[in-house]
């Protein structure tokens, strides 16, 4: 087996039997729960105060009527973005924090190998979570059709290695800045205000939404939306997704050769 | 061979007084222009007090930390330029508890860490049954760590360095924390494999008589500088002008052990009536005037030991860097 794929399985199967022994299910548990309630609020509020009036601005940027549906599957792409984060994202500086990332610097093995291990490990988890949330927004009365579900799962995969790509950026700035809480939270912030997960990117000032496209989820996500409430298909939106996959992979880029560059700093810096 | 040269580590350290002050930059010269060859088949030590520059120095050579200056070849690889290269055949061992997978069970640990190292599945388990069966963890390798002694995960600590197999291995307090048998038995595996498999070994320690008996070479720094260096022998005759010697009687007269007491030029001595005994340290070699007191008084002596003390010459070593620092 390659290098690569030998580190990845062995963090994989590292962080697998250390989750299952550590907290089985209450972080998948309050997860679930916690973005459930992100679809019930508005959906709430639609319903109850807004009585089902959508403003023309949102339909008309929105392209639908069906804001229930919207804005279902912005928080089911939500839920795979802080599913991948927290996961990938953290699991350097969480080491560090316990004092076990020295001896993994100490080898030879593959740095990119990690980062795949600790995405693959999570990624079940993560479309376990997806497929909730989808399944109460359906229960609430999104309209998903059925001959649509290939095309989700495709989508899905795709935002998934999308946040993969955020989330090396997301580790290589907590472990360079020793900060998860502000890193983190910003992060979250922008996705839920600038990526388009409740409203459309166009409602907000200019300036952010120049903001918004440095976010590859943005595309991603217009593009996911298109092909579902819009009936178009992959190709109409090729231009979203390869601008999508760029920016990723200039996230990538950008997370993992800084890491290499000044992963020697690491070890002085954490002074134990 | 592992060949370091001219080597220089300055820390740089950030300080604020508060949040909203701009930091301070202080920096910190850990290691000093520190040479040094560690040749397989041998071991070599690094003595030193608590912030010599010691773990500094290990850290350079296993390029865990990038030296500000000077040169590291391992094997004729470059460890600066190509750590890498020279990652694959080294490995460090370090005292503490910390840097293991307390959650995972001993074989759990050296399966991911073996895996990191690149090793397949065949060799992977047999390698790990010998790391364990050397460190003597075979009984709890199926155990979470969490639920193992202190020593036990130094053990685990000793295992893991080991899953590579190394060419070159360097131990920062690999003792720290370790019964004595278990200690004893550690030093002799370490002899064992530098002869016998020909391996490269780095050691430091506290434990002044571990470095003693197990070093062939051993450096002394102070201060990041090397303040001495040569064999344990070369040492103590360089720097012992003190005798160290140790007589048993065959019974305890009082008046001949005062009179002893009362010679001229002891450091330091200690009686002891009950096992007929004295342990003396002095500037002069006593052994001729206290062989005549003791006929003097007709008390035979059983036995007559002298010592070097690489501890009393480590002493004075450093005593005169630090004069000079
Ligand atoms: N990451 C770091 N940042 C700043 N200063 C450091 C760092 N690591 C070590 N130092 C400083 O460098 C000096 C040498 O430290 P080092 O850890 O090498 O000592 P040592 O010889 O291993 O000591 P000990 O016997 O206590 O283990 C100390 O003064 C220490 O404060
Ligand atoms: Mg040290």
């Amino acid at each position: 087996m390659k290098p690569v794929f030998l580190t990845a399985k062995a963090v994989t199967l590292k962080n697998r039997i250390i989750t299952n022994r550590a907290y089985p299910l209450s972080s998948f548990t309050e997860r679930v729960v916690g973005s459930i309630f992100s679809i019930i609020f508005p959906v709430f509020i639609y319903y109850f105060i807004f009585n089902c009036h959508i403003s023309e601005s949102f339909t008309k940027h929105a392209n639908t009527m069906d804001y229930l549906t919207y804005i279902v599957l912005g928080q089911s792409v939500n839920i795979i973005a802080v599913s991948t984060l927290m996961s990938v994202g953290r699991c350097m500086i969480t080491e560090i924090r316990e004092g076990t990332l020295d001896n993994f610097l100490l080898s030879p093995a593959s740095r990119i190998g990690y980062f795949l291990g600790s995405y693959v490990e999570q990624f079940l988890r993560s479309m376990l979570e997806f497929s909730l949330v989808l399944l109460v927004g359906i229960t609430l009365g999104a309209r998903i059709p059925a001959e649509k579900v290939p095309i989700i799962a495709l989508f899905i995969i795709f935002m998934s290695l999308v946040c993969f790509c955020m989330a090396i950026l997301i580790s290589t700035i907590m472990v360079f800045t020793k900060d998860t809480y502000i890193t983190q939270n910003t992060f979250f912030l922008l996705i839920d205000f600038i990526c388009g997960v409740l409203f459309p990117v166009e409602c907000l000032p200019h300036w952010l939404q120049y903001i918004s496209q440095l976010m590859p989820l943005t595309s991603a996500l217009k593009a996911f939306r298109n092909c579902i409430l819009g009936n178009q298909s992959l190709q109409d939106n090729w231009i979203l997704l390869a601008y999508s996959s760029i920016i990723s992979i200039v996230f990538l880029a950008i997370g993992y050769c800084y890491f290499r560059k000044f992963e020697k700093k690491l070890i002085e810096n954490i002074y134990v | 061979m592992i060949q370091a040269k001219n080597l220089n580590k300055i820390y740089k350290i950030k300080m604020k007084k508060h949040i909203w002050n701009r930091s301070e930059i202080q920096y910190k010269e850990a290691v000093h222009d520190i040479s040094m060859d560690i040749e397989k088949g041998k071991i070599v030590g690094l003595l030193g007090v608590n912030g010599a520059g010691k773990t500094t120095t290990i850290k350079m050579l296993s390029t865990m930390i990038s030296p500000s200056s000077g040169t590291i070849h391992v094997d004729d690889i470059d460890a600066v330029k190509f750590p890498f290269h020279a990652k694959k055949i080294i490995n460090l061992i370090t005292g503490g508890e910390r840097n293991i997978y307390w959650r995972l069970s001993a074989r759990e640990n050296l399966e991911y860490f073996g895996s990191l190292y690149g090793l397949t599945k065949t060799e992977l388990k047999k390698r790990i049954d010998y790391c364990l069966s050397i460190v003597n963890l075979t009984k709890n390798a199926d155990i979470p760590v969490e639920k193992y002694s202190k020593g036990m995960k130094q053990r685990l600590q000793i295992a893991r360095g080991l899953i590579n197999n190394p060419s070159y291995i360097f131990l920062d307090e690999p003792t720290l924390g370790i019964d004595i048998l278990m200690a004893k038995e550690l030093r002799e595996y370490i002899k064992r494999i530098t002869v016998e498999e020909n391996k490269g070994v780095l050691l430091t320690t506290h434990y002044i008589a571990e470095a003693d008996e197990l070093c062939n070479y051993i450096y002394v720094i102070n201060n990041g500088k090397i303040v001495s260096e040569g064999t344990a022998n070369d040492l103590k005759k360089l720097y012992t002008s003190n005798y160290c010697l140790n007589f048993i009687f065959d019974c305890y007269n009082k008046s001949l052990f005062d009179d002893i007491a009362k010679l001229e030029n002891i450091i330091k001595i200690e009686l002891n009536p009950e096992l007929h005994s004295i342990k003396l340290i002095s500037k002069e070699n006593l052994i001729k005037k206290i062989i005549q007191l003791s006929s003097n008084y007709k008390c035979n002596i059983n036995q007559i030991k002298t010592e070097d003390s690489l501890e009393a010459s480590l002493m004075q070593i450093l005593k005169v860097g630090n004069s000079h620092a």
